[in-house]
Order: C-alpha cells, then sequence, then structure tokens
C-alpha cells in the first residue's frame, strides 16, 4: 500500500493527473468532511476542498516524503479552511432574516437554496449542525484539533505533525477544546434530543 | 490528584494516554468526587456525540469538477516548464555549444549574402534596414540578463527560443545578410565577444530580451530594447565576454565554466555581508530557498491577495500559514520558501505595490525587509567549501596566465577537486529544505495611525 502510493506520488510528480487521481482518492471524502467542518456550509466546503487538492497537484513536485502524504496533505486542508475562515472575517456577512431596506418600506430577502439537497444530508442533520455551529464558536486553534481529533480520528502524533506543534501542546489543547465544546453544547441543550443528551 | 489534576487529565484519560499510576489515581479521584465525575462524564459524552456525526458525502460533480481544473493547471504548469527548460538549457554548459552551431550558421547566411547578395529579398524598404540596424524590432533569440554592478564583470547569459524563433530569426537574419552581410558578422562578433564595443549594435536583431520569465528584473525595464541598453552603462561588451570565454582556456565542463561567478561569489562573501541582491547572485545561493516570514500587523495587508503575489513567483510546499493574536494587536504570518534569486524581487514587488487596493486595507502602510541570514550550521560547512573554492581558484588563475602549462596534471588535479566541492555543495544544498531565513514586516504607518485613532 505504502509503496503504492510512492509511485503514484512520483507519477504525480510528473503531472500525470490519472495517477494523481489515484492518489487523492482515499482522502477527498476527509478533506471535504474537515472543510465542511471547518467552514459549517456545504458550498464553501466544495470551493475549499477543490482549492486544496489543485494546490496539492501544484505542489506535490516539492513534497519530499519528510512527513507522510497524509500529513501534508491535511496540513494543508487546514490551511486552506483557516485562510477562508479569515476572509469571512473580513467580509460583510448580511443576516438572511434581516429585512432590506428600501425608500418605500421593506422587502424581506428572498434566498436562493442552492445547498445540497435533503436526502444528500443524512437524517442526523439537525445535531449535525448544531455540532457543527457549536465547533464553529471555538478558537482557530482548538477547532482544528477537535475536527482532526474527534470528527476524523487523528492520533495526538498525527495532529502535532500536521498543525506543527509539540505533542504535549496539542494533548492540552485537545484538553481545553473539549472542555470548551462541552460548555458551549451544554449551553445549547435545550436543543437537543434527549438520546443524545441526558 | 487533585481537582485541578483530574480535570486537566480528563482528555488524556479518555484517550488511554495516562500511564498505569496516573491511571489508578485518576479513578481513585473520580470515585470519590462527584464534580469531577460528572465533567468526565460531559465530556464523554461531548466525544460520543462527535464521533458518531456519520461524515457528508462528496457533492456528486466534485471529481468531474476537480478532473477539469487539474487539466487546466496541468496545461499552464507545462506551458511555464517549457518557457524554463529552453532558459536552462541555454544557461547551462550547452551554451558554448549551442552559441557555435549560432555563429556557423550566422557565418553560412553572411556567406550566402556576399555571394548570392540580394537574391529574392529586393522586397525590402530602406525603413526596414534602419530599424534591424537599431535593433528596435527585434524578433525573439536571446536574453541577455546584466548582473548588478555589485558583482562587477559578471554576466549571466539567458536564452529561450520562442516559438516563433526559427522562422523569425532566420528570416532576419538571410534579410540582414543580404542587406549588408558585414553587418551580421559584427553580430557575430559580438556574440562572441572579440572586440566589439556596445555600441556596435549592427546585426544586434539577433539579440533581444524576452521578459515573461524575467519580470521585475532589470530585464523587464528594457523590455524590447536592443542590446545596446541591454549592457548597462559602465560595461563593455569585454565584460560580456568573459561569461562565456571561461577564463581556464581547457575548461570543458559546467562547473569550470563558472569559474568567475565563484570568484564573485567569494569577493561578496569578503565583506561579510550576504544581503538579499547578493544572494540572488551567488551561484549555489541563488538556486537555494529562503525561508520568508511575512508579518501582517493589524490586519495592514489582505493575506489572500499578498499570498497571490507570492505565488507568482516559484515557491516551495505549501504556504504555511497562522495567525497570532496578541491581546494588543492582531498579527498574521505568511511563511513560505523562495528561491533565493527571487526573494529581492518579491520584497520589490510587494513594497510597491503595498498601496494598492488589491493588497492593503488601509493606505499609508509600511514594508521592511531584512537580508536573508544563512542557517547557522548550513553557513558554517557552505563557507568552508566557498573558501576551498577560492584556494583553487586563485592557483588555477595563476596557472591560467602561464601559457606553458596548459594540460599539466596540477590543472587537471584541481579542476577535478573543483568539481568535487562543487558536487558536495550540490548535496549539501539538497538536504536543507532552506538555508536562510529573511522576514518582512508590514505595517500601518505611525501617522496614518495615529490619525486614525483621533
Amino acid at each position: 500500500m505504502k509503496t503504492k502510493e510512492n509511485v503514484l506520488i512520483e507519477k504525480s510528480k510528473k503531472g500525470d493527473i490519472s495517477a494523481f487521481e489515484e492518489l487523492i482518492e482515499t482522502y477527498q471524502n476527509k478533506v471535504f468532511n474537515i472543510a465542511y467542518s471547518m467552514l459549517n456550509n456545504y458550498e464553501d466546503a466544495n470551493d475549499v476542498a477543490q482549492e486544496v487538492f489543485i494546490r496539492v497537484y501544484k505542489s506535490i513536485k516539492n513534497f519530499k516524503g519528510e512527513s507522510s502524504f497524509s500529513t501534508w496533505l491535511y496540513r494543508i486542508t487546514t490551511n486552506v479552511c483557516l485562510d477562508e475562515l479569515r476572509k469571512r472575517k473580513n467580509k460583510n456577512v448580511v443576516s438572511i432574516d434581516e429585512d432590506i431596506p428600501f425608500d418605500d418600506g421593506e422587502v424581506t430577502r428572498q434566498i436562493v437554496d442552492d445547498g445540497p439537497t435533503p436526502d444528500i444530508i443524512a437524517e442526523k442533520k439537525e445535531v449535525r449542525e448544531i455540532v457543527n455551529e457549536a465547533i464553529g464558536q471555538l478558537s482557530e486553534e482548538h477547532k482544528t484539533v477537535i475536527i482532526l481529533r474527534e470528527l476524523q480520528g487523528l492520533s495526538y502524533e498525527e495532529i502535532s505533525k500536521i498543525i506543527n506543534c509539540p505533542r504535549g501542546t496539542v494533548k492540552s489543547r485537545i484538553n481545553r477544546a473539549r472542555s470548551a465544546l462541552k460548555n458551549i453544547l451544554k449551553s445549547k441543550k435545550e436543543l437537543f434530543n434527549k438520546d443524545y443528551v441526558k | 490528584m487533585n481537582c485541578e489534576q483530574v480535570k486537566d487529565s480528563i482528555s488524556h484519560y479518555i484517550d488511554n494516554e495516562l500511564d498505569e499510576k496516573e491511571c489508578s489515581e485518576f479513578e481513585k479521584h473520580i470515585k470519590s468526587c462527584e464534580a469531577c465525575r460528572n465533567e468526565l462524564n460531559e465530556i464523554l459524552e461531548t466525544v460520543e456525540l462527535l464521533r458518531s456525526i456519520p461524515q457528508v458525502e462528496l457533492p456528486s460533480n466534485f471529481k468531474q469538477e476537480l478532473h477539469e481544473k487539474l487539466i487546466k493547471v496541468k496545461e499552464e504548469e507545462e506551458e511555464k516548464s517549457r518557457k524554463k527548460k529552453g532558459l536552462l538549457f541555454f544557461r547551462n554548459s550547452y551554451f558554448k555549444t549551442i552559441s557555435s552551431v549560432a555563429a556557423v550558421v550566422l557565418i553560412i547566411f553572411a556567406i550566402r549574402g556576399l555571394f548570392f547578395g540580394g537574391f529574392g529579398f529586393m522586397t525590402m524598404t530602406k525603413g526596414d534596414r534602419n530599424n534591424y540596424s537599431t535593433g528596435s524590432t527585434a524578433p525573439e533569440v536571446l536574453v541577455v540578463e546584466k548582473a548588478s554592478p555589485r558583482v562587477g564583470s559578471s554576466f549571466t547569459i539567458e536564452a529561450e527560443f520562442s516559438d516563433k524563433v526559427s522562422e523569425d530569426s532566420t528570416e532576419n537574419i538571410e534579410e540582414s545578410s543580404t542587406q549588408d552581410a558585414q553587418g551580421v558578422t559584427d553580430g557575430a562578433i559580438v556574440m562572441f565577444g572579440t572586440a566589439a564595443e556596445p555600441n556596435e549594435s549592427v546585426g544586434a536583431d539577433v539579440f533581444t530580451e524576452e521578459s515573461a520569465e524575467w519580470d521585475e528584473n532589470e530585464t523587464v525595464k528594457k523590455k524590447e530594447s536592443s542590446i545596446t541598453d541591454t549592457i548597462l552603462p559602465g560595461s563593455t561588451a569585454r565584460d560580456f565576454m568573459l561569461s562565456i570565454n571561461p577564463e581556464a582556456p581547457n575548461a570543458t565542463d559546467a562547473g569550470a565554466q563558472n569559474s568567475e561567478e565563484v570568484n564573485n561569489t567569494a569577493s561578496t562573501k569578503a565583506r561579510g555581508i550576504l544581503q538579499g541582491e547578493s544572494f540572488a547572485e551567488d551561484t549555489f545561493l541563488k538556486n537555494a530557498k529562503i525561508r520568508v516570514k511575512i508579518m501582517i500587523y493589524e490586519n495592514a495587508a489582505k493575506t489572500d491577495a499578498l499570498e497571490k503575489v507570492i505565488r507568482d513567483y516559484e515557491t516551495s510546499g505549501d504556504i504555511v500559514e497562522r495567525s497570532i493574536s496578541d491581546e494588543n494587536k492582531d498579527v498574521s504570518i505568511i511563511e513560505f520558501n523562495i528561491k533565493g534569486s527571487d526573494y529581492v524581487n518579491l520584497a520589490n514587488k510587494i513594497k510597491s505595490e503595498i498601496n494598492t487596493s488589491t493588497l492593503s486595507i488601509g493606505s499609508n502602510l509600511t514594508v521592511a525587509f531584512s537580508n536573508p541570514v544563512l542557517v547557522e550550521d548550513f553557513k558554517v560547512k557552505y563557507d568552508e567549501y566557498i573558501s576551498q573554492l577560492n584556494k583553487i581558484n586563485i592557483r588555477l588563475s595563476t596557472l591560467a596566465e602561464d601559457r606553458n602549462n596548459t594540460g599539466s596534471p596540477e590543472k587537471t588535479k584541481l579542476i577535478q577537486d573543483k568539481n568535487n566541492i562543487e558536487n558536495n555543495i550540490k548535496l549539501l544544498l539538497d538536504k536543507y529544505e532552506y538555508v536562510a531565513n529573511a522576514e518582512m514586516h508590514i505595517n500601518i504607518q505611525e501617522e496614518a495611525k495615529n490619525n486614525g485613532s483621533k
């Protein structure tokens, strides 16, 4: 498996698109999911995940194999996501509930729903949204470790390589992130189905 | 364990990160302390909740969309590397071979011009001809890039074949030769540096500048100018000759051809300052990577736009970006590696563009950039190699003056040593992801800040 990946990497370095696509096949879903939980928006996750793979394709010739490919890939993913979040911070976000003021009164904002169709989202949609919102309230650092640890199930070791921090830092950061998330979720408790929070 | 310690260890307990002793102490405390038990349970629930969430599916057209983008990127990259290969080809030791071939071609045309003067080319107007002798409408054939005066007599010669070169240049050479065979011959002489003065630009139409790859360089300012302009004041055609006629007469390998540049490297280093420009001119370091850290204070500049500017240059790997929010101010950091030869250009580009609307959020920004500082343990080894090279070069130039000594065993050995050292330097460079550190700071000018706060 490992050697096959190396072969694919070598081919990708030469620009072989089909080798590259084979290489990222197993990671696409994860990258997309990281992006989705980081940004809490399906469309943005699509754009960001695409951007991640384009960047990886462009710079794979510089990938020296000092870390594993997945580590490198996830590092780029979190960087692109954080970048996107920062961009958003600077953007003027309009509230969809707000009425648009006009000279002769107000008009209710009409929003085109171009998100995924309901059947794409699993039935746990509501829970997912609540959790994603809660994650969205975490600081960048906490958000990143929580997503990598809980949603992607990565080890402390891997996370420390991805975010370029010592293992000890990762450990304490995960601890604090979980505690912070717990508090946020607690305040949303009433929104939960009893199955999920006792 | 007290409550505080237990709270700090909850995560580690969940993830099995505690050793046996810690684990039993933890469990002992949990049994007796209700508050901590509640805390543990809540965190466990949170973790379980998070882990229960299924992954979302990829959008159905994700792969197709990506595939199309990849094909586009590949085409762009291939276009880029095609151009670059042309450049490298000429830059390397092949230059001699190629230029010899070019000379033969030129001479053939010149002779053809003499013997078959006017044959088939009489339609050319006088105006056209004048154009050629001033070289102002030159086709793309050769690029002559002058190194900065700092290095004195070192010139590097870059060349690229554009798609149309084979047709255009041939045509032009033919035209010129029929009109003025002598002129073309002069051109060939300029090319090989035998005594032509820079203002003798007859035939300069075979040289011109190409700039796509050399934006921001001195060359770009002189885009579409002739060779006369390319050779900057203070230099002569003889300087130009030096770089293509290596001082070691029987040196045929690439390493020995660099001898001129290596000497310059030495003189640069002797001054004890490794400045941005000299970094770009160092034979070895110009291709090595500098780790640059751009610090943007108080959101003074748009990081995404800045990254775009950076990406126009060859950067290696990923842009490592993270933001550190200090209590008092917001600092964004962009970190990346850049080729030694590109650093100054990038810094200047940022400096000149920082107050444009695309890059900055406010106005009146200041940009400060440091000279690259070599990574300490790299520097030690590198300096050692360079000083060895210098000794060899000095010895070689002494030998070169002694004409009777050509081909002596000592010389052969020296050249061999030199190649070895150069190879070692290349190996050393390969070991480092980057060999120097540099910083740029982008900040709002104090004045503007004060005005803003009033």
